[in-house]
């Protein structure tokens, strides 16, 4: 398989703090990788990283074998601009029309704004769009140049249900039609809607990369509360917290732990089951959960 | 020149024209010192009037180049938008390109008002000899007031460079000089004036147009402050090329 992006054991320091730790990262052709991680662990550098906008402390990067830092590699990529930060004064179809002209073979321009639901807007200056309409826009600029691979960093972050029905559509349709992507998120489920394989930052390092399955296997924790001031020996739980005479365990298997809990004769009282939250889930992954 | 450059002076110069108080001010203020402050005082004395106008134009390269590089490099620096185009193909040539042909754009905008105003209703004149030569004078001032624009757009933030746009070419101009008449011009100004760059360029472009001769001193320091502002301008742009995407 074509390998269209490669990070090589990348390490990134900004001053005193390491934001990239020994980050290795191949992209094939086709794949859409779900880049997941709580803030601060590297995501952002990484996409920088490997857009060629700052450059590795050590490691390398390539790009379609190239420099990413040369102008035609950055032919075959898309990067999405922050939605803040477009023009105010100019129409979405002169910010389609300048993307565009910058790639030799561009996506039509109705065809593209049709692709992302934006063919209402298309006379509108972009100051005078809604949060989301401008989100919705920038992620479009990205596909312009008929990429290869496209880098979408938090795409959804803001966006009502439709709105992001319509990016995921377009995401789809690029994907179809062979695309890579390097999508970061907050929303576990948009990352489990698009996403072949599934990359899991933290602390600037990679703790888990592994198919979509795989990930949500580790991930799918569920929340156990209880007032218990004895707990006995439990198996099956990844973390436990307590708060007051709260007591929070984490675990993959809510029916087996409950099961244990009482056929131990455990004196639980007041049991709640809830999902994990995502944020449970990576520091369940990383065992960085504080305990006592 | 490429299709790419054509495309940022297009946008570059629609976004000037949109939001066009900075347009305004430097196509409005010179041509309105003129009107207000010259023309009813000294306009049908022909050589007075031709040095005045001469001046203004170099007052008016001033503010357009200052005022439109200072704002455009520093908002490159700091927006996001600025950074985007970065990850794009092109290269930074085409926008740099850009920006140099808006910012005569703006020059224009500056000077020609001037230039009428002049022309029509005064009886300042001179051969076209010496109009010709006086434009190539002009053209140092503007690669100096671009160099100084450049520099200032790398060394300051966008808010700074705001700032020194609404009152920092006032000095400039008062120290060099350029709102005096010869005769009546203080003390302190004769002593600093050949120091400051706004004066080597009036000087220069006076030269060209009237012939008469003025003292080295303005001139050579001229030389020196162009490669002053070229070499901070130089400086500026690798210090933030290292910063941002190093």
């Amino acid at each position: 398989m074509t390998v269209l992006a490669r990070a090589l054991d990348v390490t990134r320091r900004y001053h005193d703090t390491t934001a990239l730790d020994g980050v290795s990262l191949d992209i094939p052709a086709g794949q859409v990788v779900g880049l997941l991680g709580p803030n601060g662990a590297g995501k952002s550098t990484l996409i920088n990283v490997m857009t060629g906008l700052l450059r590795p402390s050590s490691g390398s990067v390539e790009l379609c074998g190239g420099d990413p830092r040369s102008e035609s590699t950055r032919r075959v990529i898309g990067v999405t601009p922050q939605e803040t930060g477009l023009p105010e004064t100019w129409r979405v179809t002169e910010l389609v029309d300048f993307v565009a002209a910058h790639f030799p073979d561009p996506v039509d321009r109705a065809e593209l704004l049709d692709r992302f639901d934006l063919t209402a807007l298309a006379d509108r200056q972009a100051g005078g769009l809604s949060g989301g309409q401008q989100r919705r826009v920038a992620v479009a600029l990205a596909f312009v140049g008929r990429p290869r691979l496209v880098f979408l960093d938090e795409p959804t972050t803001g966006l009502d249900v439709d709105a992001r029905r319509a990016l995921w559509d377009g995401i789809r349709s690029f994907h179809a039609d062979g695309g890579a992507v390097l999508l970061t998120s907050h929303y576990i489920e948009e990352v489990e809607a698009l996403a072949d394989r599934v990359v899991v930052m933290d602390h600037g390092r990679i703790i888990a990369d592994g198919s979509v399955a795989e990930i949500r296997g580790r991930v799918r924790l569920k929340r156990v509360t209880l007032t218990d001031p004895m707990l006995p020996a439990l198996s099956g739980v990844a973390s436990i917290e307590r708060d007051a005479d709260r007591t929070h365990l984490l675990t993959n298997d809510a029916t087996a732990l409950v099961r244990e809990l009482v056929t131990s004769g455990a004196s639980f009282t007041d049991i709640e089951i809830e999902s994990a939250s995502l944020e449970d889930a990576f520091l369940a992954i990383t065992g960085d959960r504080r305990t006592g | 020149m490429s299709s790419l450059t054509m495309t940022y002076t297009r946008r570059n110069l629609a976004e000037t024209i949109r939001t066009p108080t900075m347009f305004l001010t430097v196509a409005l203020v010179p041509v309105g010192v003129m009107v207000f402050f010259v023309v009813p005082f000294i306009g049908q004395d022909a050589a007075a009037i031709t040095s005045a106008t001469a001046t203004l134009v170099v007052f008016g390269v001033l503010m357009a180049c200052v005022a439109h590089f200072s704002v455009a490099i520093a908002a490159q620096r700091e927006s996001v938008w600025g950074h985007y185009l970065r990850t794009l193909p092109g290269g930074i040539a085409p926008q740099m390109f850009g920006y140099l042909l808006v910012g005569l754009a703006v020059v224009a905008a500056a000077i020609v008002p001037i230039l009428l105003v002049a022309g029509v209703f005064t009886a300042a004149s001179a051969p076209p000899s010496r109009v010709l030569l006086a434009a190539g004078a002009l053209l140092i001032a503007v690669v100096t007031f671009t160099l100084l624009g450049l520099a200032m757009g790398y060394l300051m933030s966008m808010r700074a460079a705001a700032i020194a746009n609404s009152i920092g070419f006032l000095p400039l101009a008062v120290a060099g000089g350029m709102f005096f008449d010869q005769a009546d011009t203080p003390e302190i100004i004769e002593q600093i004036a050949p120091f400051v760059p706004t004066r080597g360029a009036t000087d220069l472009v006076l030269v060209a147009l009237t012939g008469e001769p003025v003292g080295p001193l303005s001139l050579v320091m001229l030389a020196v402050w162009i490669t002053i502002f070229a070499g901070l301008t130089v400086w500026g742009h690798r210090r933030d090329q290292v910063r941002r995407f190093a």
